[in-house]
């Protein structure tokens, strides 16, 4: 398992395009620092895979701004996932939200590699609201399904 | 074959016997005309199984659909695992490696969607992967990315943001996949792990000439 952990501030990565905090679980573009407005969202394309596996699991969330359907495909081995973004009013409403969210990433990545000899790793990223000051905390992860679930130690710790 | 919508078990344990006898055939040291023969008679078989798929489909017998696809599947890279060894007999190196990468790409679907729990799921990976390495030389892949902007379900024809299938996993014996119409390119790479080993480089050039990768020839 391969994590590293940073200070953002919400209003620097979020704020610009005054869509407010997302109120709960929200998926991000991953294009969220260049573009310039949400017209230009590029999201990860397993986000499709994972707004059926959410929504089949009955696990609610948002996408932040509007899905442009216009997904970032990169034909490498590895999976990338979609960002994350967790408020402290998604934490609110459901405590167990990182669980659920952790737990479904590592049964999606175990699938998704399943079936290969190839050495292959997943890559995410979780944002979490860490206080009402516009804090966060951004998580990158890379490694396989069965590390992912330990982010949630790791989230707890912050 | 009537008699496997029956009793499916009766399906699994025929499918382990003809596993069974064509593996045996699946080394280099195997007459050529052996293995030829092993191949039709594994077509011949498959051509029998879609027979029994479709009666399953017919009675919307979901679970035997999908399991009979495993069947099918493991069988078809068992075959291509004999072809590939036939085309190195034949000294058809590029399309040998086309079967050997066409048999790990099927078989990957078996181990995903394989109904049942099996412990030797990756022995049989693991031999595709070491003919890999011990047939074949190392080399580059080339790997291409970019916006998908227009895709669509291989199952109901839908936008596949908005349909309920799953990418790769199987609906009435039919795997889910995603059909993407419209894409704009962003990059094509050089790399050593890539998503679709079919796209690997083809020739290098020594001096002005082009040789073949695989065979060390000047290309044709």
């Amino acid at each position: 398992m391969d994590y590293r952990i940073e200070d953002i501030s919400i209003e620097d990565t979020l704020g610009r395009f005054r869509l407010g905090t997302p109120a709960k679980l929200a998926v991000l573009p991953e294009n969220i620092i260049e573009a310039s407005n949400v017209d230009e969202f590029i999201f990860t394309e397993t986000l499709v895979d994972l707004n059926k596996l959410f929504k089949i699991n009955e696990v609610d969330f948002e996408i932040f701004g509007q899905d442009t359907e216009m997904y970032r495909s990169r034909k490498s081995a590895d999976l990338y996932l979609p960002a994350f973004f967790v408020s402290l009013s998604a934490i609110a409403q459901n405590p167990n939200v990182i669980s659920v969210v952790l737990n479904l990433l590592s049964n999606y990545i175990y699938d998704a590699l399943k079936g290969s000899i190839v050495r292959k790793t997943a890559t995410v990223e979780i944002y979490i609201e860490t206080n009402k000051n516009g804090k966060a905390k951004k998580i990158s992860y890379k490694g396989n399904a069965e590390g992912i679930k330990h982010l949630d130690k790791v989230i707890k710790n912050l | 074959m009537n008699v496997f919508i029956e009793n499916p078990n009766l399906l699994i344990h025929e499918f382990n016997e003809v596993v069974s006898i064509a593996q045996r055939k699946t080394f280099i040291t195997i007459g050529i005309e052996i293995q030829k023969e092993e191949v039709e008679i594994l077509a011949n078989y498959r051509d029998d199984l879609k027979n029994l798929q479709r009666d399953f489909v017919g009675r919307h017998l979901e679970n035997e659909s999908n399991l009979l696809y495993c069947i099918d599947s493991s069988l078809h890279a068992i075959q291509l695992e004999l072809q590939m060894l036939i085309n190195i007999k034949e000294d058809k190196m590029a399309e040998a490696w086309t079967n050997l990468v066409d048999a790990q790409v099927i078989y990957g679907t078996v181990i995903r969607n394989y109904p049942f729990e099996f412990e030797t799921e990756n022995i049989y990976l693991e031999k595709l992967a070491n003919y890999e390495k011990l047939l074949f030389p190392t080399f580059y892949f080339h790997s291409v990315g970019g916006i998908i902007k227009k895709s669509h379900c291989s199952i109901c024809k839908q936008n596949f943001s908005k349909c309920k299938h799953m990418r790769g996993k199987l609906y009435m014996g039919q795997l889910c996949c995603r059909v993407v119409s419209e894409i704009e390119l962003e990059e094509i790479s050089l790399v050593e792990n890539p998503a679709n080993k079919h796209c690997r480089t083809l020739t290098i050039e020594i001096a002005g000439e082009k040789i073949d990768i695989l065979t060390l020839r000047p290309e044709k």
